[in-house]
């Protein structure tokens, strides 16, 4: 029994000896193909809203318009945000170019709050 | 600003490709682009009060205003390019694919228009 310890012992410490040359070897091959893999926790409508609220947290920041609550669906454009109908444009044209496509003139009309921009661009994008 | 259906629509798109002229053109001048865009919103909010004060060349009436903006998105994107200082008196032009060229030899042909007709004085003539 001793026997069989010792000698396993001698092959796990054998092993251990050998096993940084191996992985060096054999490491450096296996990473040129490495691929991480995400979670599928993060959805398309959590991305789509992660980043639409970041572009419309930068725009109320340069425009100067103090706004302490988190950004949520219900938020309405003109009463919470204080959005003119200049500014809406403006705000359209940001989505636009960081979305990379084109929103028409019916659709943006039709926007009154964040969820419905949302909803269009999970759609669209 | 009352207007019809049609000329707000047309006022909206000109609005519209202005923006993206000036994100396109002052993309790397965050201070001139958050400007021009201000300048431009209070323009288009108070066209007759910035007729007097600074842009004395905007028409008076709705229609000569929107094609003033689409003129104004036109020229932003094929004749503005914006420079960089890279020295005291060295300047590079940050020249891109839509500034309108010209042909030098269109140039040429109106070389000396502006002194055409007129006397022409040396600096070595008498009075």
């Amino acid at each position: 029994m001793f026997r069989q310890v010792v000698a396993r012992n001698f092959a796990v410490r054998n092993f251990a000896r050998v096993s940084p040359q191996y992985t060096r070897s054999i490491v450096p091959a296996f990473n040129k193909n490495y691929t991480r893999f995400y979670s599928s926790s993060v959805t398309k409508e959590e991305l789509v809203s992660n980043k639409l609220n970041d572009i419309v947290k930068t725009f109320i920041e340069e425009k100067g318009i103090t706004f302490e609550k988190p950004l949520t669906d219900n938020l309405k454009l003109s009463e919470d945000l204080k959005l003119d109908s200049l500014d809406k444009v403006e705000l359209v044209v940001a989505i636009e170019e960081e979305f990379e496509l084109e929103i028409n003139d019916d659709a943006s009309d039709s926007f009154e709050n964040l969820g419905q921009i949302k909803k269009f661009l999970t759609e669209k994008s | 600003m009352s207007m019809t259906p049609v000329l707000r629509k047309r006022f909206y798109d000109a609005y519209k490709s202005t923006i993206k002229s000036m994100n396109f053109t002052f993309q790397n001048d965050s201070k001139a682009l958050l400007n021009s865009k201000q300048l431009l919103k209070n323009t288009c909010l108070n066209p007759l009060e910035m007729r007097q004060s600074l842009f004395k060349h905007i028409p008076e009436d709705t229609e000569g205003q929107i094609k003033h903006l689409e003129d104004m998105s036109k020229i932003l994107r094929t004749n503005v390019a914006q420079a960089v200082q890279k020295d005291k008196y060295k300047y590079e032009l940050k020249m891109h694919k839509d500034i309108e060229l010209g042909d030098n030899e269109t140039i040429k042909e109106d070389k000396g228009s502006q002194f055409k007709g007129k006397k022409f004085k040396r600096c070595c003539d008498s009075d």
